[in-house]
């Protein structure tokens, strides 16, 4: 389950953004960094059906330096990585395929074994079933001593019994050949579509990694709050820069609505009044910071980091 | 002749907040809103013993981008420190230690809350926050200071009338209540930002709402 993916796990830069394809790798960034992005795929039949996203998912900036910085990722352009598909030998291209129908064939037995515990299961409750009723329906034959009775009471529930584990018996035959034998035949091997392209493709090597993304001014503030164990997510849906929650966002709530200032950038009153409000009518606080000197005061962007101030406000009610 | 005898028409007085401003005679805009603040909480919150202080603006001769962060902005920043009549913010961990131990709000000695004047359209920064919340901890000494020299009984009062069951029980609550102040447990320092419409058609409304130090959950509302 905890799968450990090899690090630094390469983030895909496609136009501009920093887009996660492999979900080992999604569900361990979320899981150990904290970093949850937004999933952003949908069904190319479907495109209109937004409601529940998949695959790739898009990373911030923000998040994306977050995780170079730290060594968990790098990011790489992935239309200079695909340059090596022409040069793949015919060779590697059939190792390839080849791979890929055995990962399917070992879909398609893991389905099948789970498709045969299920049956020896139904099958086992009907047997206990049938048992009970022809217990019962002795004793009450005991109980009436008429040998009419019984009869019936057994003749009508048998024949549908026995026509259910027919239709088992059926399915059975059908699909035991091939759990029986080793050798399945290739037509029932499950397609499968790699989210990834490292694997025919060698992973790229570091010297061809990009440079840590360009964030905006506001990456302290959330360095800082990410440093606090506050997942991050975009706030445009709520009117703020980032949404702060307290653990992972399907658990909790959020407990802020974070924007970022520079140290001396001029801050309207208004603005105050208006981003408190927002954040005490959505029972949030609204929450703004930023780090004390510029980037050109400092060396690099962590410094700025460990200079965060950081301020929540409430309406007061009164 | 008839206008000559007609009287001139008179101005109506200014109101009471007006004259409380003129009579200061403040140097400072900055005062100013901060006596406008004053009257508000005095009158229509109804605090109690209300002081001031000020953090003394910068000279403008250093150059505003290689200033250290630490320093003060240019303005000066007034503040003012009450007593509220009731408890105006109670942390929501603390609201459930009050619960668990059955403390209620009115048990709770009052306690001093401290408030910045703004208005809308002065200028505002991070730095002017910070300098805020730098300055808190010299401005609550001197407000106790200002207490124990006005009424040095006032700490120990009403605590007699009480029966020894609830004196223990507040007793273990201030240490808890200390013990969560250094820890920050309970939220950090935190204070009133006051925020006042003088522009046109300003009605006088004053807006509050309490800023903390540092990330602090908000309450439950």
């Amino acid at each position: 389950m905890d799968f450990q993916p090899e690090l630094p796990i390469p983030i895909s830069y496609v136009s501009g953004r920093y887009l996660l394809f492999s979900i080992d790798a999604v569900t361990y960034l979320r899981r150990e960094h904290h970093i949850c992005g937004v999933l952003i795929g949908t069904l190319p039949q479907i495109p209109q059906q937004n409601v529940f996203l998949g695959l790739p998912l898009e990373l911030m900036p923000e998040e994306a330096r977050l995780l170079v910085d730290k060594g968990v990722a790098c990011i790489v352009d992935e239309a200079k990585a695909h340059d090596g598909m022409n040069t793949l030998l015919e060779e590697d291209r059939r190792r390839y395929l080849r791979d890929l129908e055995s990962q399917g064939l070992h879909v398609s037995r893991i389905q099948s074994d789970r498709k045969e515990r299920n049956r020896e299961q139904t099958l086992k409750k009907l047997e206990e079933k049938k048992a009970k009723a022809k217990a019962k329906a002795e004793a009450s034959a005991a109980a009436a001593q008429t040998p009419t009775v019984p009869e019936e009471g057994t003749s009508i529930p048998s024949p549908k019994n026995a026509a259910v584990v027919d239709l088992f018996n059926a399915e059975d035959r059908s699909s035991s050949p091939p759990t029986a034998s080793t050798s399945i035949p290739p037509q029932s091997a499950m397609a499968i579509t790699p989210a990834t392209s490292y694997p025919p493709l060698p992973t790229p090597p570091s010297s061809s990694h990009l440079s840590a993304p360009a964030v905006p001014p506001s990456y302290p503030l959330f360095a800082h709050l990410h440093s606090k164990g506050y997942f991050l997510s975009p706030g445009l849906r709520f009117g703020c820069q980032y949404m702060a929650y307290p653990g992972d966002p399907l658990r909790f709530h959020s407990h802020f609505l974070v924007v970022s200032y520079d140290w001396d950038q001029n801050i309207d009153i208004m603005d105050l009044v208006a981003g408190g409000r927002l954040g005490t009518g959505v029972k949030k606080g609204f929450l703004i910071g930023g780090s004390q000197k510029g980037i050109d005061e400092v060396d690099s962007e962590a410094d700025r980091v460990d200079t965060v101030r950081a301020f929540s406000l409430e309406w007061a009610g009164m | 002749m008839m206008a000559n005898k007609q009287e001139a028409t008179k101005r109506p007085n200014a109101s009471a907040v007006t004259e409380h401003i003129t009579e200061k005679d403040y140097d400072s805009p900055h005062l100013a809103t901060s006596a406008q603040v004053q009257h508000n909480l005095g009158h229509q919150h109804l605090w109690t013993s209300i002081i001031g202080d000020i953090i003394l603006g910068q000279a403008e001769d250093t150059n505003s981008l290689s200033r250290d962060p630490h320093q003060p902005p240019r303005e000066p920043i007034p503040l003012l420190s009450g007593y509220p009549p009731h408890r105006v913010y109670t942390h929501p961990d603390e609201q459930l230690y009050m619960l668990e131990n059955g403390i209620r709000e009115d048990d709770l000695k009052p306690e001093r809350m401290f408030v910045v004047p703004t208005t809308q359209g002065q200028p505002w920064t991070l730095r002017h926050m910070a300098a805020v919340f730098d300055r808190l901890p010299e401005f609550k000494q001197k407000a106790e200071e200002h207490d124990q020299s006005v009424n040095p009984t006032s700490m120990q009062l009403g605590a007699e009338s009480l029966d020894p069951e609830k004196a223990e029980k507040l007793a273990l609550y201030y240490d808890k209540k200390e013990k969560a102040r250094l820890t920050k447990e309970w939220g950090a320092q935190r204070c009133l930002l006051a925020m006042v419409d003088k522009g046109m058609g300003g009605d006088g409304t004053v807006a509050y709402y309490v800023v903390h130090e540092g990330e602090v959950k908000p309450r439950q509302n």
